[in-house]
């Protein structure tokens, strides 16, 4: 029973100290943004998170906006609504699937990367040779990610919405025979300004999220390979659930 | 000069460095060995301010380094270079671009020069340690002993006061050794560098000392010149530097 208690307390204690910690790092992330790091500097990761990532987002989101055309469909014949199903996906996709899967998607690609490489570049004392030659590895590190996120994740984010919807008149078109004019026509008049703005807002906190948890726990490494190995680990489930927690207190705010 | 002063440090509970007193005299190279996992390296780490004491201090030229603000402390880590075990160079960079790395980040801003003027320094100072012609190759592409001779180019290119080598021959057959060791005494005899090496080969000890300090059970245990360690009584240090299975140092302790 005391060995339990000792457990609990041990646990509760570990998690505040992460808490603290987590706290303590984004605050001198974000201070960490002057002086502001040059443009060539950033250049790789504004290439990683949008380039790179393109494929991904593009195989993902199509295949959103045409299987939820296909269910759409499927559901709304039974009250001969089925004529609405472009609006439907536009407002769908743009409030709150094309923002948190693309988090999602990019939660795994983009975290784990940045755990993996500042983890290794911890275990093999990159960090502390920037700090030993006066660079903050915050500023030089974390600073360019955060930034080229906040710039790149929105813009992966419209373009994901923009690909779902395509794809979800291509079953739409097939299966029902819309004119691309009237699905556009449906899509404008459900689809309201602030369903894109909320979207966009909603994937400005998912990028730094995203940034903010891969680059924590590749901070901390510690062990070796198998520290690194955590470290990814941690960073995607970490991000991924903050995201979860994040959309719904941001669709509380826009839509509550 | 470098004054280490009843130096604590502990992790997780486990003491390391128990009270070290130590100073390091400014144009020599002081040599600190130990067994591994002794706490050299966490030692070497503090003159250096990557590690916070626990207890005691560490002072440069008269300056405590846990007393200063984050301005005079970058400005006295400008006039250091570390050489670390592994290299650490930066694997997205080559080697010309982590060579003149400390001159383009001089004092933790980025300053921007003429690539060509770049690129001849880092030659420059590449071939100081007989390593030209790799400076368009990644890290990734260098042997263990190219690393660390990479390593020193970049820790030698802005001209530092100090300069603290962990385990430079580690893991080096016995003529890289010999090449870095030469190297070592080149910097502290031409350039005037104050060098403090951590080290267990004992060759390397006996050819770049001026003085030698062992530190054993978290505490400097002898402090002095190679002539005196090999005549000291200590029975911790003889079996140490003469190869020893048997005497007071247990294995795994």
């Amino acid at each position: 029973m005391i060995y339990h208690q000792a457990m609990v307390k041990k646990s509760l204690l570990d998690a505040a100290e992460n808490v603290g910690r987590f706290s303590l790092f984004v605050n001198r992330s974000y201070r960490s943004f002057f002086p502001f790091p040059p443009f060539p500097h950033m250049f790789k990761d504004l290439y990683e998170i949008s380039v790179r990532s393109m494929p991904i987002i593009i195989l993902v989101s199509a295949f959103m906006g045409i299987i939820m055309s296909y269910q759409l469909i499927y559901e709304l014949r039974t009250f001969g609504a089925e004529m609405y199903v472009g609006g439907i996906v536009a407002v769908a996709v743009c409030r709150e699937l094309g923002p948190v899967f693309a988090a999602m998607i990019l939660a795994g690609r983009i975290s784990s990367g940045i755990a993996a490489e500042l983890g290794t570049m911890r275990i093999s004392e990159q960090i502390d040779a920037l700090e030993v030659m006066s660079v903050n590895p915050l500023n030089y590190l974390v600073a360019p990610r955060l930034l080229a996120g906040l710039v790149m994740i929105p813009m992966l984010t419209v373009f994901a919405d923009a690909v779902a919807i395509a794809g979800s008149f291509l079953v739409a078109g097939n299966i029902l025979h819309i004119h691309i004019l009237k699905y556009i026509d449906n899509i404008r008049f459900y689809l309201d300004s602030v369903d894109i703005l909320s979207g966009l807002i909603k994937s400005m906190v998912f990028s730094q999220i995203i940034v903010v948890v891969g680059s924590y726990f590749g901070f901390f490494t510690k062990g070796g390979a198998e520290g690194v190995g955590k470290a990814t680990t941690n960073a995607v489930v970490v991000a991924s659930i903050l995201i979860l927690v994040a959309d719904y207190f941001l669709t509380a705010l826009f839509f509550g | 000069m470098i004054e280490i002063r009843s130096l604590h440090k502990s992790f997780n509970g486990k003491d390391v460095l128990n009270g070290v007193t130590l100073s390091i005299e400014d144009g020599k190279i002081t040599t600190i060995i130990g067994q591994s996992g002794c706490g050299k390296s966490v030692l070497l780490k503090h003159m250096v301010g990557l590690h916070e004491p626990d207890k005691g201090e560490v002072a440069v030229n008269g300056d405590i380094l846990a007393d200063m603000d984050e301005e005079a402390r970058r400005r006295c880590r400008s006039r250091f270079s570390y050489l670390f075990q592994g290299g650490a160079l930066f694997d997205s960079l080559t080697v010309w671009e982590n060579v003149v790395f400390p001159l383009v980040w001089e004092g933790g801003h980025h300053h921007h020069y003429d690539k060509k003027e770049l690129q001849q320094k880092a030659a420059e100072t590449l071939e100081l340690v007989g390593m030209a012609h790799v400076e368009s190759l990644k890290p990734s592409e260098l042997s263990g002993g190219m690393k660390k001779r990479v390593a020193l180019a970049r820790a030698i290119v802005h001209n530092p006061e100090y300069i603290l080598y962990d385990e430079p021959t580690t893991g080096l057959d016995p003529v890289m050794s010999a090449v870095i060791d030469d190297l070592i005494l080149t910097l502290n005899k031409e350039l005037g560098l104050t060098s403090v090496v951590v080290t267990h080969d004992m060759q390397s000890v006996s050819r770049v000392s001026d003085e030698v300090c062992m530190l054993y059970g978290g505490r400097i245990v002898f402090n002095g010149s190679v002539s005196r360690m090999k005549q000291d009584k200590n029975p911790v240090l003889q079996q140490f530097i003469q190869r020893k299975n048997d005497g007071p140092i247990l294995f795994g302790q």
